[in-house]
């Protein structure tokens, strides 16, 4: 009977935690993330442009949006891209967002 | 002999006291504002981005329109790219703002038409002074946005709750720019 109740836990506490919205980040707290981190650099002088995209995730059942550095640049109209940052949150593994950001002009 | 059986509060427990003030966390800071902007430090200036302003809607036409600014230090004028979302195709001429008696108008370029579900995205980009920014921000009444497009003009408006809570941010930012400069 206690194997039993050990295997359900287990199995349970598994299935809760594949349920989870996890996020891409260097650094990840299981009740709370919001970390920005580094993407890529570039050699091109300056940014006058900040264009910005965003993917998001519900208990990890769900995730949408367009979180790549084309759909970023594209919103800003940035041809040439100085760095690109990204920034990622998430709450009690219910909420997460991955967000992008490109500098460029 | 009395079975005494003692009733637990379930909103008394500890455990539901933290919980409840982690999730009332963010209302307590509302008016922090360093998640609504980034910073970037230029050869010629620092850059800013205050991220997306949402609230703008026509109600009756089931449009909406959000915007973000991007504000280079070194510069007089900010850039408002916006998004307006709507059921028809239009070729947008200008964007103006309307708060009090005052109106700041600007010529708009056109950044993409996509399709977005059963609408039609369309990213613009218009140019703001930023002393025009600073001066809409302040308006204790929410402003209005007119969009001019194909001899046509399409009004949309802001709740007073949320343009409250949006003002306030930008306003506070602005307010760090303008110390910063």
């Amino acid at each position: 009977m206690k194997k039993l109740k050990t295997f359900a836990f287990i199995a349970g506490a598994a299935l809760f935690m594949s349920s989870c919205a996890t996020v891409s980040s260097p650094l990840s707290g299981v009740i709370f993330t919001d970390v920005k981190s580094p993407i890529a650099a570039t050699g091109n002088a300056n940014s006058t442009k900040v264009g910005k995209a965003e993917a998001t995730s519900i208990l990890g059942i769900a995730a949408t949006g367009d979180a790549s550095i084309e759909a970023a640049a594209k919103s800003a109209g940035i041809t040439k891209i100085h760095h690109v940052d990204a920034h990622s949150t998430s709450i009690l593994g219910v909420y997460a967002t991955y967000t992008v950001y490109v500098y460029g002009e | 002999m009395v079975n005494k059986k003692i009733k637990r509060v379930p909103f008394g427990h500890p455990l539901f006291i933290v919980f409840s003030l982690f999730l009332l966390q963010p209302n307590l800071q509302a008016q922090k504002i360093d998640k609504h902007y980034t910073s970037s430090i230029q050869e010629n200036g620092t850059l800013y981005f205050i991220k997306t302003i949402e609230g703008y809607k026509n109600a009756p036409k089931k449009t909406s329109l959000s915007f973000d600014i991007t504000y280079l230090s070194s510069t007089d004028s900010a850039i408002l790219n916006f998004t307006y979302l709507s059921n028809q195709i239009s070729q947008i001429d200008s964007i103006s703002f309307i708060h009090g008696n005052t109106s700041t108008n600007s010529v708009s370029s056109k950044l993409f038409i996509e399709a977005e579900k059963l609408n039609w995205e369309h990213r613009y980009s218009s140019k703001f002074s930023f002393s025009d920014i600073d001066l809409i921000f302040k308006s204790e009444s929410p402003a209005k946005m007119r969009l001019f497009y194909e001899n046509e003009s399409m009004e949309l408006v802001i709740s007073e709750k949320t343009w409250s809570k949006k003002s306030e941010i930008l306003r506070r930012i602005i307010s760090m720019i303008k110390a910063n400069n």
